[in-house]
């Protein structure tokens, strides 16, 4: 049975659905789909504008990452001879200087000059100037024993090395930090002065570390020793010398500190027998006899056995 | 298969105008109808009508599939339509303007419909003399086919008070249009 109030409301729908059904003018409808597509087309812009912003952050990101990248290129670059820092290194460095002839080693001078960056061979000339200035007193006390010793290897060996002294780099190099901090350091030692070396041996010594040097500077093996085992970080704070000052140095400490015990064992017996083929047998058995003291278990070869006591 | 309003609302929304002019022409003139029977004025019908559309254009991107679209277009058009009632509710709308535009053609009225003709006037009187809750309720059921969920959510208020306006309003059309 059907609800009368279901009944008359179905008639009211209809009679109502039979009332004029009013459309909207066409001119507004017009004006309606008018506004759609412009709304539409205003999202396209929106859509460039989104592109245009990740296209920027794009290039941003590059930029910094080129950017980048040259820093990390300028910092790989900076260091100059990284191996010559390192302790554990002096034998590799030796290697690589016993292959530079004498002119080439002498063109560093000049090169360094030009470099921007300090060279380690430039920059460590205060340590070892106040060096010279503490044992100012016991140079003086050698000088007489150094003459003597340079009377007796003049020679051959002494104008061999003219050269290269002429053509070393001069101090003007030391940045100025350094050499304000130490303007007491004594001038380097006249030519005159400065004891024979072979120049193969003292190309060696411009690329040994100054701690072999330092190590022997009162010209015992026990010092010497002492020296070689020095920790890894010695090698940091304890600057390598220039060559004039490796050769000064090696001038006070007479004939046992001619050759840096930083050397391998076959390169430090090569540098005794060319001492012993230029006819300096005294050096070349101090030498050998600091070799021994180094490297107890190294074996005497035998073409030098007649140098030992 | 005709597409639903929800599928015509998204694929607007994704850019295809053409689905926005399928809903316009599917809705257009319950829209219009209904306005024009609440406001009972021709020129703010066009006004809000056009509003109308204007909001759901800038709406679109907040419309949710879950929502009938033909429920959310007719809670836009009573949103506007109260605040025009409270702007003009010291004016009370020209009668003879309203079923002006509620008049059929001319031509539609051949003198042997006169009866008919004479009754739909009387339901539009009924129409007009309805409050306007009640009117609206009527409207969105008979115009816009909503039930009373719906009704209550267009016009924002709870389902037993849609209710109970939409049976008022059947009531008093009834003892209107009763001779």
């Amino acid at each position: 049975m059907t609800d009368p109030s279901e009944i008359d409301e179905k008639r009211l729908l209809e009679a109502y659905r039979a009332l004029p059904r009013p459309e909207p003018p066409a001119a507004l409808d017009a004006a309606v789909l008018a506004h759609a597509r412009a709304a539409l087309a205003t999202v396209r812009p929106a859509r460039s504008r989104w592109v245009a912003g990740l296209a920027s952050a794009a290039v941003l990101t590059l930029a910094v990452g080129t950017g980048w990248q040259m820093r990390e290129n300028t910092l790989g670059t900076a260091p100059l001879s990284p191996i010559d820092s390192r302790p554990e290194a002096g034998a590799e460095a030796v290697v690589g200087a016993v292959a530079e002839s004498t002119p080439l080693a002498a063109d560093a001078g000049s090169k360094s000059a030009d470099n921007s960056a300090p060279r380690p061979d430039s920059r460590d000339v205060q340590p070892v100037a106040a060096e010279q200035k503490g044992e100012s007193a016991t140079r003086q006390d050698r000088s007489e024993r150094q003459r003597s010793m340079q009377d007796e290897t003049a020679g051959s060996a002494q104008q061999s090395r003219q050269p290269y002294r002429a053509q070393a780099p001069p101090r003007a190099v030391v940045p100025a930090p350094l050499a304000a901090a130490a303007p007491e350091a004594p001038p380097p030692a006249p030519p005159a002065q400065e004891a024979a070396a072979a120049p193969p041996a003292a190309s060696m010594l411009r690329k040994s570390t100054a701690r072999a040097v330092e190590g022997g500077a009162d010209g015992t093996q026990s010092t010497a020793i002492d020296a070689l085992a020095k920790p890894a970080p010695q090698a940091d704070s304890v600057p390598e010398p220039t060559e004039n000052e490796i050769l000064a140095n090696d001038d006070d400490a007479g004939s046992t500190r001619s050759i840096p015990q930083t050397l391998s064992p076959l390169e430090w017996l090569d540098a005794i027998r060319r001492m012993r083929d230029q006819g300096d047998t005294r050096r070349a058995a101090d030498a050998l006899a600091q070799f021994r003291a180094v490297y107890p278990d190294e074996p005497v070869p035998d073409d030098l056995k007649n140098l030992l006591p | 298969m005709e597409r639903s309003d929800e599928s015509l609302m998204q694929a607007w929304v994704g850019g295809d105008a053409a689905a926005f002019e399928a809903l316009y022409l599917r809705h257009k003139g319950m829209l219009f109808r209904y306005l024009l029977r609440s406001l009972k004025q021709q020129a703010a019908t066009e006004e809000l009508f056009q509003e109308t559309w204007v909001r759901v254009v800038a709406a679109r991107l907040r419309w949710q599939p879950q929502a009938k679209f033909s429920t959310w277009l007719l809670q836009i058009a009573h949103n506007l339509m109260v605040d025009h009632w409270r702007r003009q509710r010291p004016a009370e709308p020209d009668p003879e303007t309203a079923l002006a535009a509620l008049d059929a053609p001319e031509e539609d009225r051949p003198d042997a419909q006169w009866s008919q003709f004479e009754q739909r006037r009387r339901l539009q009187r009924a129409l007009e003399a309805l409050p306007d809750e009640q009117r609206e309720a009527f409207l969105l059921r008979a115009e816009a086919g909503l039930g009373i969920e719906e009704i209550a959510e267009a016009t924002g208020v709870g389902r037993e008070t849609a209710k109970s306006r939409l049976r008022y309003a059947m009531a008093r059309l009834r003892e209107l249009l009763t001779p």
